[in-house]
Order: structure tokens, then C-alpha cells, then sequence
């Protein structure tokens, strides 16, 4: 087991770098330029910028080396150099190091989407396995349609309407942020006022969610009761509650587990439109507002996060599937 | 069901929604009556023969398809008396395993339904006091008592008292039988567990232990190992294991070989003829193998397209065939003795389409010994010895005789 993760290791950062590779490339070509940008904003605030001052800023953001490939291949080099000593450089929008502003921001992200997951597979789970125990009943028809509405609401839509129903109309919520800027509040009424900012962009996360999960539960657990060992142990004379619980179940558990531990880099990569909608400081919302601004070394090291994180999902899924999955043996 | 139609092998939507209709009306109520409550008496009932335990008579099993309903077993009678093994032939198709799936009420809903007939069971249960326990007898054992249940009456919420304890069964793909995420200890232990009053973890890994020995397997190597971890022989003698670990009167065992290699074949016979002289019960044998059921079986049932066409006893079977169809089957049977550039005999001909069966004799277009009375209705059953029954026009005047 463990010469097996050390193997699998081994192979990820041989993965790693080559993302790296195509990250650092993708990202040298896009059609934005942070100076330039820059320059425009100040202009249109009125105020003259000369050559030599856009010179000296090109300068003093690393971007002049972009003349010929042997330069930008240098680049990469030292960004690489750079990152093996974890250091994401300093992000030009943000202006402090890459890797303090993700970790400021990560949290925020992973609570919601933690919440949001453990819902989710709370409320797909059972409602995949009646849908599936009680096929082509009205129950299937009904949770089944349900789930597929969750499904095709866009999120920025459905969160925006819950937004005017629960926080506009009703005023049960607070619509926007994180905290509530005209109140102070400390321990554990900070606590609740983060919960009742968080609690519609969870609602919309989970809404949108359940579906796919559910269906998924749904056909593994239709796939499972129609095997021979479900008709096996209800030969045995065990209670139909018995046969789903314990033996469908346990087997239907098996790439719901797996697909658990994939869902990884989507704890950490936070929800990029709801949290635009809700204009929470999360990460999804600093990445997008850091690739409008063409900020290089931010969304260099976002995306060397997500394939970092990504990376290890697979793996951890692999090792999941070991542990529920006593066929699979892993060497 | 599907009408007469002009372009034969396709529906109108018309039809379709007809069938449609029709069928989840069917389903419906079948299923309604399946999941009711009702009070023991209403599923208690008698036997014709005090000596047999399990008694079909006209049972009726359908499936509700799209096509139409497919009558898959269509009024068939057998009994298994004590102690034997009634051999069930038959070609792929006829309705043996539907017969025995529906003896454990095993058909799949919503669209597999007994729809009529009954399965008339012997059972030994114990006498429960007031609080639903078991009340010892007074010499290590507890109280038993007989008592007869129409297994096709009984609401699904007791067939629990059926399954398992009374009548196990043993299926036709050990490969795919056993759950792959239990071991097997943990797999055989729940049987006991569930069965035997007062069973402890201790007692029922004892008991699964001795079951193993049974069935030839040395317990320490495969009691905490994974199905996946056997072979499709070893498989085969777990479940054999299984359906023996509570002590059932009667054992359904559906094609038990059909899918081991030949030379597993003949150790599992051999084991279930063992079992057979070790347990107080009986066996129903369901099988395409004549050889099986020559070596194996006491009487013999021949099933054709969903219904019974002979019975017999062995002898009477394979020395006697009478139905064309039987007759046909011994032909078909390889021997020794043929010639090197004889063809083995084949019967013409296919099984009619079960959606659309014919008024007549369903063997009529493959029979050799057809008379024009074989398009009129359907025939009857003929008795031709006190154990010998046939259902053929051939014989009809047997019974104006006695």
C-alpha cells in the first residue's frame, strides 16, 4: 500500500509539471495585460501617463523579457525554481504573496462547499435509493423531476431569485457579504451572523447539486438491487429493509465514496458565480476578479493549486476504493 | 395481449398504449394484493396429499411487458412429495425457474405476478407464546408444529416465514450470488442468526463452520474470505452451505451446474445427493441436463412452453416416454453407442412466441405424431399409470379406458 502511493507520487508530480508547463504557456498568451490595464484606468481618471513611466512598470512587474521564447522559457524556469520552494511570487493586483492571499481566502470557499457536500449527499443519498426501491412510482416521478429542475437552474439565476425572495422580500437573510458591517459582533453571534450570510449561497450550491447525485445513487442502486446476490440474500429470508440497508447499500456506497474523494479540489476551488452573486470574498470571486486584471502570478498559482489538489483527489480516490471495495487491491 | 396482426412482430402505437393500459391496471392490483395485511388464516390451507410438501396446482406466472403479457408459466401442477427429488426438464425458456422463483416468491415486481393458482406448502414452525418467542420443549429443542400456507396468497410481509427457513434455494450462477463486499462467514452467519432462535454470533460461526465441512471445504481457509477470492465450484458448495445452514425442508436447487465445468459438475451431484440422504427433506431439481435429472431424480416433471406435459417417475420417464415432445428429448440425448456419421437427433421447429400462444397444442407444429385432433383445443392431462401423467391427444382414450 504504501510503495503503491509512493509510486502514485512519484508519477503526480511528473503530472504536475507538465500542467505547470501548460498553465505557464496558456497564461503568457492571454490577451491581457495587467500594465496595460493599468495605464487605461489611470487615463481615464484624467491623468497623463508617459512612455518612460509605462516603461519603468513594465520593468517593475517582471513583463519587459517577453521578446523572444528563449526569454518566456526563462520565465518559466524561474517561475519553477520559485514554486518547488513554494513561493507563488507576488500577485500585481493584490500586492501581497500569491500564497498568503489564497490561504486568506480558501476558508470562506471551503466552509460553504463543505456544508453544501454534506448536504447534498445527505439529501441525495435517500432520495436516489427511493426513487430506486420504488421505480417508475410516482415517488421516482416526482423526485426525479424535481431533481432534474435543481439541475438545469443556471446558478446565477435560481441565486439570484432566492436572494429577492428570502432576502429582499422576505428579509429573512442578509443578501450580500459575509458579515454585517453595522453590527459588531463577537464569539458566538459572529458565528450566526456568518451563518445567516452563508445560508442562501449554501441553499443554491445544494439545490443545484442534488441532482446529479441523486441520479447517480439512483442507477447504482437500481444496477445493485437487480443483481443475483440482492436476490440471494432475499432467498435467505431477510426483511426487504434489511436487503436494501445492508446489502444494496453497502454496495451501492461504493462509487459514492469514490466520487467523495474526488470531489477534493472542488472544496477548496470555491463556487466562481455564487459567490459573485452574493459578493462573497471567496476564493471563486478573488481568481475571477485576478484573471480580469491579468494578475500572472494569481492565477499562475490558483490553477497550480486546483492541479495539486486534483491530482491528490484521484489518488485518494483510488485508496477509497480499496478500502470499500474489498475486490480491489491495490499494488 | 397482442391481437392477430397482419404485420407480424410490430405494434401500433394504438396497441401499445392499450397493453400499457391494461398491464399497470393488472400490475397494480397484483401488487396491491401482494403488499396487503391480512390475518394468518387467510393464506393457511390444506393438503391433497398428506405425503407431499410442496404442491403446485394451476399456477399461473405472468410478465406484464410492452409487447403484451408473456404467460410464462401457464397452469402448471406438480407436487414433491417427502423426502425425493422431483427433476424439472425442459428447454430454455419453458418456465422450470419461473415455476421455482415463484414457490420463493422471488418473481420481480412490479411486472413479474403470480396471477393465479396456488403453491401450496408444507411448513414446520415453532409454537410461539404470547410474545412471539419460541417455547422450548424440554429437551433441547423447542416446540414445533405443522402447518400448511398457500405460498401464492401470502402477503409479501411474511413470506420471511418461507424463505430460508423452509425452502432455500440454491441459484444457477454461484459467480454472481454472493455479495462481494461480506466475507463469507459473514454472509453464512446471518442465516443462522435470522433462523435459529436464540443464536448467538459464537453459535452461528460454529454452525457456518460445520456447514462448510458439509459441503467438503476446510472452514479456516474460506470463512473470512471474499467471494471474489473463490472459485466458481467452491462458490457453489458456499451457497450449498447457505441454503443448509437452517435446516430447510425443501431445497430449490435451479440449475446448480449449468455453470461449473463438467468435472465440478459431477462433484456438486454427488454432494447434493449427499446432502440428500443427510437431510430429512426434499430436493426440487430444476435442470436442461437429462443426465442430471437420470442420476439424481425420483420423478420427473417435463415442462414445455409454461406448462407441464408429462410426469412421471424416473423409470417411467426414461423407459416410457409418451409425449412426443419426451419422446423427442431422449432421442436428442448423445450416447456412446452412436455412429460416427449418425447426426444427433434434433427436435424441428422453435417454441411458439409466449405472447401470442395458439388455442392448440403449443407442440402441434414440431410434433412428428400430429392428428387432426391436435388443432382442436388444448389437451388435457392423461393418466396413463397411477404415477404417470401426459397431456397429448395420442392418449386421450386411455382415460375413456380407466
Amino acid at each position: 500500500m504504501l510503495k503503491y502511493i509512493v509510486k502514485r507520487l512519484a508519477y503526480a508530480i511528473l503530472v504536475l509539471l507538465g500542467v505547470s508547463l501548460i498553465i505557464y504557456f496558456l497564461t503568457r498568451l492571454m490577451p491581457i495585460d495587467f500594465v496595460k490595464n493599468k495605464v487605461v484606468s489611470v487615463q481615464t481618471s484624467g491623468a497623463t501617463v508617459d512612455q518612460e513611466m509605462v516603461d519603468a512598470m513594465y520593468e517593475a512587474y517582471g513583463l519587459t523579457a517577453n521578446a523572444s521564447f528563449g526569454d518566456i522559457l526563462q520565465g518559466y524556469l524561474n517561475w519553477l525554481g520559485d514554486l518547488v520552494r513554494f513561493d507563488l511570487g507576488t500577485s500585481f493586483k493584490y500586492g501581497i504573496p500569491v500564497t498568503e492571499k489564497i490561504a486568506m481566502h480558501m476558508g470562506t470557499s471551503f466552509i460553504i462547499a463543505l456544508i453544501a457536500t454534506v448536504f447534498e449527499f445527505m439529501i441525495a443519498i435517500p432520495l436516489g435509493i427511493t426513487a430506486a426501491t420504488h421505480q417508475y412510482s410516482l415517488r421516482d416521478y416526482v423526485v426525479t423531476i424535481l431533481v432534474m429542475i435543481g439541475i438545469s437552474l443556471p446558478s446565477f439565476f435560481f441565486g439570484n431569485i432566492l436572494k429577492d425572495w428570502l432576502a429582499y422580500d422576505l428579509g429573512w437573510f442578509p443578501p450580500l457579504g459575509l458579515t454585517d458591517a453595522t453590527m459588531d459582533h463577537s464569539g458566538f453571534s459572529l458565528i450566526l451572523d456568518y451563518g445567516r450570510h452563508v445560508f442562501i449561497p449554501i441553499l443554491t450550491v445544494v439545490v443545484l447539486s442534488i441532482g446529479a447525485r441523486m441520479r447517480m445513487t439512483r442507477t447504482n442502486m437500481l444496477e445493485v438491487m437487480n443483481s443475483d446476490y440482492i436476490r440471494t440474500a432475499r432467498a435467505k429470508g431477510l426483511k426487504e429493509r434489511v436487503v436494501i440497508n445492508k446489502h444494496a447499500f453497502r454496495n451501492t456506497l461504493i462509487p459514492l465514496v469514490t466520487s467523495l474523494a474526488g470531489l477534493l479540489p472542488s472544496l477548496f476551488s470555491g463556487a466562481i458565480i455564487t459567490e459573485q452573486v452574493f459578493d462573497l470574498p471567496g476564493i471563486g470571486n478573488i481568481a475571477l476578479q485576478a484573471m480580469n486584471a491579468g494578475d500572472i502570478p494569481f492565477i499562475m498559482g490558483y490553477n497550480m493549486f486546483l492541479a495539486v489538489l486534483s491530482v491528490i483527489g484521484v489518488l485518494l480516490a483510488d485508496l477509497m476504493y480499496a478500502i470499500v471495495d474489498p475486490r480491489v487491491k491495490l499494488e | 395481449m397482442a391481437k392477430e396482426n397482419s404485420n407480424k412482430g410490430y405494434l401500433s402505437g394504438k396497441e401499445i398504449r392499450a397493453i400499457a393500459k391494461s398491464n399497470a391496471k393488472e400490475m397494480k392490483r397484483l401488487e396491491a394484493y401482494k403488499n396487503r395485511r391480512c390475518p394468518e388464516s387467510e393464506f393457511l390451507s390444506q393438503m391433497a396429499d398428506d405425503d407431499n410438501i410442496l404442491e403446485i396446482q394451476d399456477l399461473h406466472t405472468f410478465f406484464f411487458t410492452e409487447q403484451g403479457v408473456v404467460k410464462a408459466v401457464n397452469g402448471v401442477s406438480y407436487d414433491v412429495p417427502k423426502n425425493s427429488v422431483v427433476g424439472v426438464v425442459g428447454e430454455s425458456g419453458c418456465g422450470k425457474s419461473v415455476t421455482s422463483m415463484s414457490v420463493m416468491r422471488l418473481i420481480q415486481g412490479p411486472t413479474g405476478q403470480i396471477v393465479d393458482g396456488s403453491i401450496r406448502f408444507k411448513s414446520n414452525e415453532y409454537v410461539l407464546d404470547g410474545k412471539g418467542q419460541p417455547i422450548p420443549d424440554g429437551d433441547g429443542g423447542y416446540r414445533m408444529e405443522e402447518k400448511v400456507y398457500d405460498i401464492a396468497k401470502m402477503p409479501m410481509r411474511e413470506i420471511h416465514r418461507i424463505r430460508g427457513k423452509q425452502v432455500a434455494m440454491i441459484f444457477q450462477e454461484p459467480m454472481t450470488s454472493l455479495n462481494p463486499v461480506f466475507t463469507i462467514g459473514q454472509q453464512l452467519d446471518e442465516v443462522t442468526l435470522l433462523h435459529m432462535p436464540g443464536a448467538t454470533k459464537q453459535i452461528a460461526k460454529e454452525k457456518s463452520e460445520d456447514m462448510l465441512r458439509l459441503v467438503g471445504i476446510i472452514p479456516e481457509n474460506v470463512y473470512n474470505a471474499f467471494p471474489h477470492e473463490l472459485s466458481g465450484g467452491m462458490r457453489q458448495r458456499v451457497m450449498i452451505a447457505m441454503a443448509l445452514a437452517a435446516e430447510p425442508r425443501l431445497i430449490i436447487a435451479d440449475e446448480p451446474t449449468t455453470a461449473l465445468d463438467v468435472t465440478i459438475q459431477a462433484q456438486i451431484l454427488d454432494l447434493l445427493q449427499d446432502i440428500k440422504n443427510k437431510i430429512d427433506g426434499s430436493i426440487l431439481l430444476i435442470t436442461h441436463d437429462l443426465g442430471v435429472i437420470a442420476e439424481m431424480a425420483d420423478y420427473v416433471v417435463v415442462m414445455y412452453a409454461g406448462k407441464v406435459i408429462e410426469k412421471g417417475t424416473v423409470l417411467e420417464i426414461f423407459q416410457d416416454p409418451r409425449h412426443p415432445y419426451t419422446i423427442g428429448l431422449q432421442k436428442s440425448k448423445p450416447t456412446m453407442t452412436l455412429d460416427d456419421d449418425t447426426e444427433l437427433y434434433n427436435i424441428p421447429g422453435n417454441v411458439p412466441n409466449p405472447i401470442d400462444m395458439p388455442s392448440h397444442c403449443y407442440f402441434k407444429e414440431r410434433c412428428s405424431m400430429c392428428t387432426k385432433k391436435c388443432s382442436g383445443e388444448y389437451p388435457g392431462m392423461v393418466q396413463v399409470s397411477p404415477t404417470h401423467f401426459v397431456a397429448c391427444h395420442l392418449y386421450d382414450e386411455e382415460t375413456a379406458h380407466g
